[in-house]
């Protein structure tokens, strides 16, 4: 688990408890704290990850934008009207 | 370009930022992510992901899709569906939870858009309300009806010689520039007058050659009822791979919708090379000339997606003609021989037919139909029923006429006959024959009515006559259409029109 600050006990307790009842099995808690994710909490079980931290969130965001963006940048594509001609 | 030049607008841009950014929600789901352990060749090797399905959507660091491929007990091998630069040892993989999917519908039509339906003619967003995974099972037989209704090709030689029927698979096979894509290409001008809905699929080809294609569809005015999936000869061969079965979602998806389909895949051989490199790079054991085992099976489950579905399925067809090019007319190689015995019949493409003046280059002899006769008109399978044989003869006896034996009368006359009807069968590029036009020459030629005109004449008589048919014989060209079938009315209409034709408006010069 990474947070961006260290956490006092009782949040620990809390998130710990959410977690095993999420997945459903006992589990032990390995905390690092990142400050390069900016806020919340990133968490990895095994390959599984639940991407809470800030930094995950502007990543969805800059994604969702891009894809908004995609079809207007593909105007400078290769098959432009100016393509066809040659 | 108006969308370009509204987007150099800064307060424009702003605005569409702002509002987007406002209305996004978050949501905070277990997502599998797998680490890239090595990369190159546009091949991931991935630790992680154990839940990974074959044929998997993946997302790599900066957004390049990725498919899923090997399943390995620690790994997953994965194919790079784009630009892999930016892929690096140790970059996270996640996994999309959905099969590799197009967007699909009559929207992509009049659009040239790569295997994974984005935009490459810069006319805008792909607007889509759906999608549909590449690889997806065939039609069941019990949802399919027999191939009974045409396909028109225009081509004079194919819908005589051997007829497609809509929901068929036809192979046109052949050398390099024999003439093959020029056949795809006049069967997709055709269609506009039965309503078929064309694709065109080019895979590993020049992007020369792709931006012709899509220019004669666009100057025939075919481009608005046929969707162009391009992915050129230096896209990734996990593109090129895919490029058919997206092809086929497209098809499949408005087949389903009731509408009759025509796909071209331009063309297999390159599909097989693409799907040799793959198959090397994630180290599957080569089999003959290096291709892997199931190089078969990599044809058989795409082709067998082309069906006539019955009414209950809102009656929709997908007609397949896949395209394979020969090595000095070699038959007998691995892809060639593989995709033959999957088609129903083949078109046979010959380079020496095609020098000699022959064109469309088709080689009568070995090009065959196997479920089309049952698809063609009648009235054009009375008039062109005995052409393979009357071929066949001519070739025969055109041999032995060679030797200069003297030959009686009823020979000289088959070698006649037989003469003009090669003549008859020529065509040029780009210019299809509707079918009661072709009813009615081949209906002159069979009977007869052609052995006054001296063989250098043959293609000036038939320009002038389609001319006099329509301009004076629309009726008789209505009712070819409309009864379908040889009748005793039809028969004198046309011997009338042949005889008035021949006294008034012929004129061949000398």
């Amino acid at each position: 688990m990474r947070v961006a600050a260290p956490l006092d006990d009782q949040t620990v307790q809390a998130l710990h408890d959410a977690l095993i009842r999420v997945f459903k099995r006992p589990l032990e808690l390995d905390i690092e704290v990142k400050p390069d994710i900016l806020g919340g909490v990133w968490v990895r079980v095994g390959d599984t990850v639940i991407d809470g931290s800030l930094t995950g969130k502007l990543e969805t965001l800059r994604h969702h934008l891009r894809s908004q963006c995609h079809s207007l940048l593909s105007a400078s594509a290769r098959f432009s009207a100016r393509g066809l001609k040659q | 370009m108006s969308d370009l030049q509204a987007m150099q607008q800064p307060e424009a841009i702003a605005r569409v930022l702002r509002s987007n950014i406002g209305e996004y929600q978050f949501s905070l789901r277990p997502v599998a992510v797998g680490t890239v352990m090595d990369v190159g060749d546009g091949i991931a090797h991935i630790s992680g992901l154990y839940d990974a399905m074959v044929g998997e959507m993946l997302l790599f660091a900066d957004d390049t899709l990725g498919m899923a491929l090997n399943l390995e007990e620690n790994a997953v091998g994965a194919i790079i569906l784009g630009d892999a630069r930016h892929i690096v040892e140790g970059s996270s993989v996640r996994a999309t939870g959905n099969l590799v999917s197009v967007p699909v519908g009559l929207d992509l039509l009049g659009r040239v858009v790569d295997p994974l339906g984005r935009p490459l003619d810069g006319k805008g967003p792909v607007r889509a309300s759906r999608v549909r995974p590449v690889e997806w099972p065939a039609a069941r037989i019990i949802d399919r009806a027999p191939v009974n209704e045409p396909l028109q090709t225009g081509i004079k030689a194919i819908d005589a010689l051997v007829p497609i029927g809509r929901g068929q698979r036809e192979l046109i096979i052949g050398d390099r520039q024999t003439g093959k894509t020029t056949i795809a290409l006049d069967t997709i001008l055709n269609q506009h007058r039965d309503d078929v809905l064309c694709l065109y699929v080019a895979i590993g080809q020049r992007l020369s050659t792709i931006a012709q294609v899509v220019n004669t569809l666009e100057r025939n005015g075919a481009l608005e009822h046929t969707i162009v999936v391009a992915a050129d000869a230096s896209a990734p061969a996990a593109l090129q791979y895919i490029a058919p079965y997206a092809g086929c979602a497209m098809g499949e998806d408005l087949m389903y919708g009731g509408r009759d389909v025509l796909i071209i895949y331009d063309d297999l051989t390159k599909h097989a090379w693409a799907y040799r490199q793959i198959s090397l790079l994630l180290r599957r054991p080569p089999g003959r000339e290096a291709y892997p085992g199931d190089l078969f099976y990599l044809h058989s489950r795409l082709l067998e997606r082309a069906a006539h579905l019955d009414a209950a399925h809102g009656g929709g067809s997908l007609t397949a003609l896949p395209i394979v090019e020969t090595q000095l007319g070699d038959l007998a190689a691995y892809v060639p021989t593989n995709i033959i015995s999957i088609t129903d019949g083949q078109i046979f493409l010959e380079e020496e037919l095609f020098h000699s003046g022959t064109r469309p280059a088709i080689n009568a002899g070995l090009s065959v139909s196997r479920v089309g006769g049952a698809a063609q008109v009648r009235a054009m399978k009375s008039v062109a029923g005995q052409l393979h044989l009357e071929l066949a003869q001519y070739r025969e006896m055109a041999v032995f006429a060679q030797f200069g034996t003297e030959i009686d009368q009823t020979t000289q006359l088959a070698l006649e006959r037989g003469s003009c009807l090669r003549e008859v069968l020529k065509q040029g590029p780009h210019r299809p024959v509707a079918m009661e036009d072709q009813v009615a020459l081949y209906y002159a030629v069979t009977r007869g009515h052609l052995d006054d005109v001296p063989l250098g004449k043959v293609t000036v008589f038939e320009r002038q006559f389609l001319e006099f048919l329509r301009q004076k014989r629309q009726a008789l060209r209505q009712a070819i259409t409309i009864q379908r079938e040889l009748s005793e009315q039809i028969e004198s209409m046309l011997v009338d029109a042949i005889t008035d034709f021949k006294q008034h408006d012929m004129v061949l010069g000398d």
